[in-house]
């Protein structure tokens, strides 16, 4: 009887190769035996603890050295196969490399933009601090800097709450001037994220007091584009706005905060009147949570911190309460939807890859029956075979992966090419350590899916059968058949659902190109132009900049107009506000309505193209010593004025209780155009001049005659600098270009999902007619004995056509049904066009049976057109 | 076959093939017989033996043998193997290596000169 000894022994012996078992393992246990007794005979315990030991260290050393010799065995053989059969292993490997690559391209995606972690310290404790208006629909709002302060004052739940803001400076120096985009912040703003900088400090806290403190740090980036990466760049004075400010630091490369590209922060000054208004809801602001607090218990008490200034200033806090959004969900949560979607989708394709080379496997393991046989025959187990064919299956993969990651290379540079500009952390999308990880596992994945079942079914032989010389049955059983069919419905229904996918996003694009903006963009160029504070502290200084800025560029040739716009229509920047509306019944503080603020320069409306539906639009009269007049839009008009003309009504934005000299007189009533988004309704609007209400950001709008910016670029900038040199002039872009961004991600996420969608219909067409003229060639012999028999061709290729179409068609059942609930998923990017659009599932049901039909139809007619005498000698 | 292109070996299938130059071993044979002779410095596992063995026999230095000892002292499960005349040029061929290697270390005054006897 066995004692426990040598049950472990034998429990040791199976590490190894299951042909060294049957090889050696009685003797081995047999020596083990003899060994065991002796040692315990002469009775030293330390002894047989070491023999132990050594034995199961020993045991476990050769064992991974054959399990070695047993693979590169194998990998020999594999490689003999596959060199064997170029054709087969061809086609294999760049199916897989296109699944591959398309799904290491997606991943390098995702990873870099929704698996990686913030770059700073502890971000999980990171959150975007909002206010918010419920009674206004606003759920995550700018916030005003008194706001802020009070914040910062009162909470108990943030270790720091930092303050941003977006701007831009004009870069001076060696007669140069170039535009940076920068950040205000509050002193505590990089010690808020946790990052020092690389060189140098940040901000102290008396610096933020005084609008004279002057002081900058400088990113990565331009520190080693304008500074070479001198270190000597600290303490160096640089000419920012027409004002010397001291380098006081340089950041690490990779601090990027808030999005997109910053080349310089400065820190706020607090005692600025330009931040005093508690109404002027303008900032961003990030904050530290305490350790251990919870985002609810944060929310909660900052709820209280608000109702506590809601008592305090009820005339611009009533209404207004906190949200506390986590970081991460601030960047990344509105791209993961489509980010999921598009992995669905290229997971999709790596599916009907997979199926197609099983298809591919299954027809070659007909063909090696024999071999299969011989084998067995000859003491192979069927484990032994499978794994063999495993290995072929792991090196088709690994080649197709090598291949594929090739792909990946070049797809991730197209992707980031092509991706939208809102992408977040775009800048670390790459082919990396992970990503060749993705790839390495996806590649022994897909050859684990697509081997196992065609190396199930090829090691179920009949020795006696296969090995009779010219046997014929070669189609391969029933359950091969089965197999092969299977995998017909599961590709047809997955490439169904990307089409349809890709249908109803394509749909949704085309119907949001086409929806009518209210406005002309043909033509027209814009360019922002930022005037610092600073310099330009009076209104009057800011009027008469833009309005000699203008009156230069309408004297351009080739300008037909121009004009000015905060905040420029489908930019993604917008401004709200409320008003007071004169003669209605007064509403308490925070139930004031509100509107879009829209504060433009004359001639606006013509220069965009928007229609004057009634009254007049802005032109000289409009001073800032004339009367305060406005224009509103149709929607505004119809909102507010139903029934009636606002046309000489009066309206006030000094809310709650206006001035007498604030209240402005509507002059006119715009036609509506889409400002917020063009998948947005338009909202209720007013326009202020800006010779009224003076605003140091504008963009400019030239209509021109072509619409070349690069042609009037140049002489634009020129204008800008014969004003004031030290002014530079934002990006030149066509309208058509600001509208065309604006709508970037949904034109991304629908070229890829059609592209993928085309991926999916080609190999799925290539699958069934791989599938059909396989069976059609086995079943050559049958269908000359039809002819010969007297049957019609066209009733052979129906015969064929039906059994080819048959899974088809369940594939294209299952796939509708499959795509009905994929539809509920993608509704969230949807626009115009319902998740469940009867003419897209039935157009793209149609295509695949169209593609299917072709595909059994082209193999069913060559057989039909072989001579029958022929037909019956084939073998 | 050239016996030098199996050299050097390891020291496993150098002490395998010392301890069939006598004759035919079972596998506990072999085992027993190296640490008989090295006075127990030298051990091989089972591992290191059978896969050794596995290897000498595919090599053909080493072959099954179909001679067995008397019934009272044999176990009929034991399997024995001798040393193939390819496998004792190859023993000798790399006994040489080791010699000429010992006296390249003596020329080197890393050992001392034998002692000459008669």
């Amino acid at each position: 009887m066995k004692g426990w000894p040598e049950w472990l022994f034998a429990g040791l012996l199976k590490l190894y190769p299951s042909e060294f078992q049957q090889e050696y393992a009685d003797e081995m246990v047999q020596v083990f035996r003899e060994q065991h007794r002796e040692l315990s005979r002469q009775g030293r315990g330390a002894l047989l603890v070491r023999w132990w030991m050594s034995t199961a260290f020993d045991l476990g050393v050769t064992a991974v050295k054959e399990q070695m010799q047993m693979l590169l065995q194998d990998v020999r053989y594999g490689l003999r196969m596959l060199a064997g059969s170029p054709g087969f292993t061809v086609v294999a490997v760049l199916t897989l490399a296109l699944a591959i690559g398309a799904n290491t391209a997606i991943f390098s995606v995702v990873s870099a933009v929704l698996l990686r972690s913030l770059p700073y310290a502890e971000p999980e404790r990171l959150v975007q601090v909002w206010e918010t208006a419920p009674r206004h629909d606003l759920k995550v709002g700018s916030i005003s800097v008194p706001n802020y302060l009070d914040w910062r004052e009162q909470n108990r739940v943030f270790d720091r709450i930092a303050l941003y803001g977006q701007t831009a400076f004009s870069l001076s120096s060696n007669g140069q001037t170039e535009r940076l985009v920068g950040s205000i912040v509050s002193a505590n703003f990089f010690e808020t994220f946790g990052t020092s900088p690389l060189l140098g400090r940040g901000f102290r806290s008396q610096e933020e007091k005084s609008a004279d403190s002057r002081v900058a740090v400088i990113s990565y980036g331009l520190w080693q584009r304008r500074f070479e990466g001198s270190p000597a760049v600290l303490g160096r004075t640089v000419t920012l706005d027409s004002r010397p400010y001291t380098i006081i630091g340089v950041m690490p490369p990779g601090f990027q905060f808030p999005q997109g590209d910053r080349d310089i922060w400065v820190p706020f000054a607090f005692d600025s009147e330009h931040f005093q208004k508690r109404g002027s809801h303008s900032h961003q602001a990030v904050a530290r949570l305490k350790p251990g607090m919870s985002l609810v218990q944060a929310t909660e008490q900052m709820d209280t911190v608000a109702r506590a200034l809601a008592r305090q200033y009820p005339d611009t806090n009533t209404g207004r309460g906190v949200a506390l959004v986590p970081l991460y969900e601030e960047l990344v949560g509105d791209i993961r939807p489509a980010l999921l979607v598009l992995t669905g989708a290229v997971a999709a394709v790596l599916l009907i890859a997979c199926a197609n080379v099983a298809n591919l496997l299954l027809a070659r393991a007909v063909a090696r029956r024999k071999e299969f046989a011989l084998r067995v025959a000859l003491g192979a187990s069927r484990a032994r075979i499978v794994r063999q064919l495993l290995t072929e299956s792991a090196l088709l993969s690994l080649f197709g992966g090598a291949c594929g990651l090739a792909l990946a290379y070049f797809g991730v540079r197209l992707l980031v090419a092509f991706s939208p500009a809102a992408l977040p952390r775009a800048q670390g999308i790459a082919v990396d350590g992970p990503v060749l990880a993705f790839t390495v596992a996806v590649a022994f994945a897909t050859a684990f899916l697509f081997g196992l079942a065609p190396a199930l079914q090829a090691t179920h032989v009949d020795c006696n059968e296969a090995l009779k010389d010219g046997s014929r049955t070669a189609t391969g059983g029933r359950a091969r058949h089965r197999l092969r069919n299977l995998l017909v419905v599961a590709e047809v229904a997955l490439a169904l659902m990307l089409l349809v996918g890709a249908g109803l996003l394509g749909q949704s694009l085309w119907r949001l190109q086409s929806v009518d903006p209210g406005l002309n963009p043909k033509n027209v160029l814009t360019a922002g132009i930022y005037l610092p504070v600073v310099k330009y502290r009076e209104e009057r200084q800011i009027v008469d900049f833009f309005d000699r800025l203008l009156a230069r560029i309408r004297a351009l040739p080739g300008v037909s107009s121009a004009s000015g716009i905060f905040t420029l229509p489908l930019s993604g920047s917008c401004s709200d506000g409320t008003f007071i509306i004169e003669g209605r019944p007064p509403v308490g503080p925070g139930q004031e309505p509100s509107a879009g603020y829209l504060i433009v320069g004359p001639d606006y409306l013509q220069t965009m193209g928007i229609p004057l539906l009634r009254g007049r639009a802005f032109d000289e009269r409009d001073r800032a010593t004339s009367r305060k007049v406005a224009l509103i839009n149709e929607t505004m008009a119809q909102k507010f004025w139903p029934g009636e003309d606002p046309v000489g009504r009066r309206i006030s934005i000094d809310t709650p209780r206006p001035a007498p000299e604030s209240w402005i007189e509507i002059v006119g009533i715009a036609k509506d155009a889409r400002t917020l988004a063009l998948n947005k309704p338009v909202r209720p609007e007013m326009y202020f001049p800006y010779s009224q209400l003076a605003w140091p950001f504008l963009t400019l709008v030239i209509r021109t005659e072509t619409g070349d910016p690069a042609a009037l670029g140049k002489a634009l900038r020129e204008q800008v600098k014969a004003i004031d040199a030290d002014q530079a002039l934002g990006e030149v872009q066509t309208m058509e270009a600001v509208i065309a961004e604006s709508i970037e991600q949904q034109r991304f996420n629908a070229l890829l999902l059609v592209l993928f969608a085309a991926v999916a219909l080609v190999l799925t067409g290539v699958g069934i007619y791989g599938v059909m003229a396989y069976s059609v060639t086995q079943r050559t012999h049958e269908i000359g004995i039809r002819l010969a028999l007297g049957a019609e061709r066209g009733s052979i290729v129906r015969l064929v056509v039906g059994q080819g179409m048959a899974p088809a068609a369940a594939g294209v059942a299952i796939g509708l049904v499959a795509a009905a609930a994929l539809g509920q998923l993608l509704a969230s990017l949807l626009f115009g066009v319902s998740a469940i659009d009867p003419p897209t599932f039935i157009g793209v049901a149609a295509v695949l049976l169209g593609v299917a039909f072709l595909a059994c139809f082209l193999p069913a007619r060559r057989a039909t057109r072989v001579d029958p005498m022929v037909a019956l000698r084939y073998e | 076959m050239d016996p030098e292109r199996f050299l050097p070996l390891t020291p496993a299938v150098f002490q395998i093939l010392l301890a069939l130059a006598d004759g035919e071993r079972h596998g506990y044979g072999i085992v027993r017989e190296v640490e008989q002779r090295s006075e127990g410095r030298a051990h091989l596992g089972l591992g290191t033996l059978y896969s050794t063995i596995k290897r000498l026999l595919a090599e053909g230095l080493v072959e099954q043998s179909q001679w067995r000892p008397d019934p009272a002292l044999d176990d009929e499960r034991r399997r024995y193997y001798r040393l193939s005349e390819l496998g004792r040029r190859v023993a000798v061929a790399e006994a040489e290596r080791l010699v000429a290697l010992v006296a390249d270390a003596r020329a080197k005054k890393l050992l001392a000169a034998p002692e000459v006897l008669g």
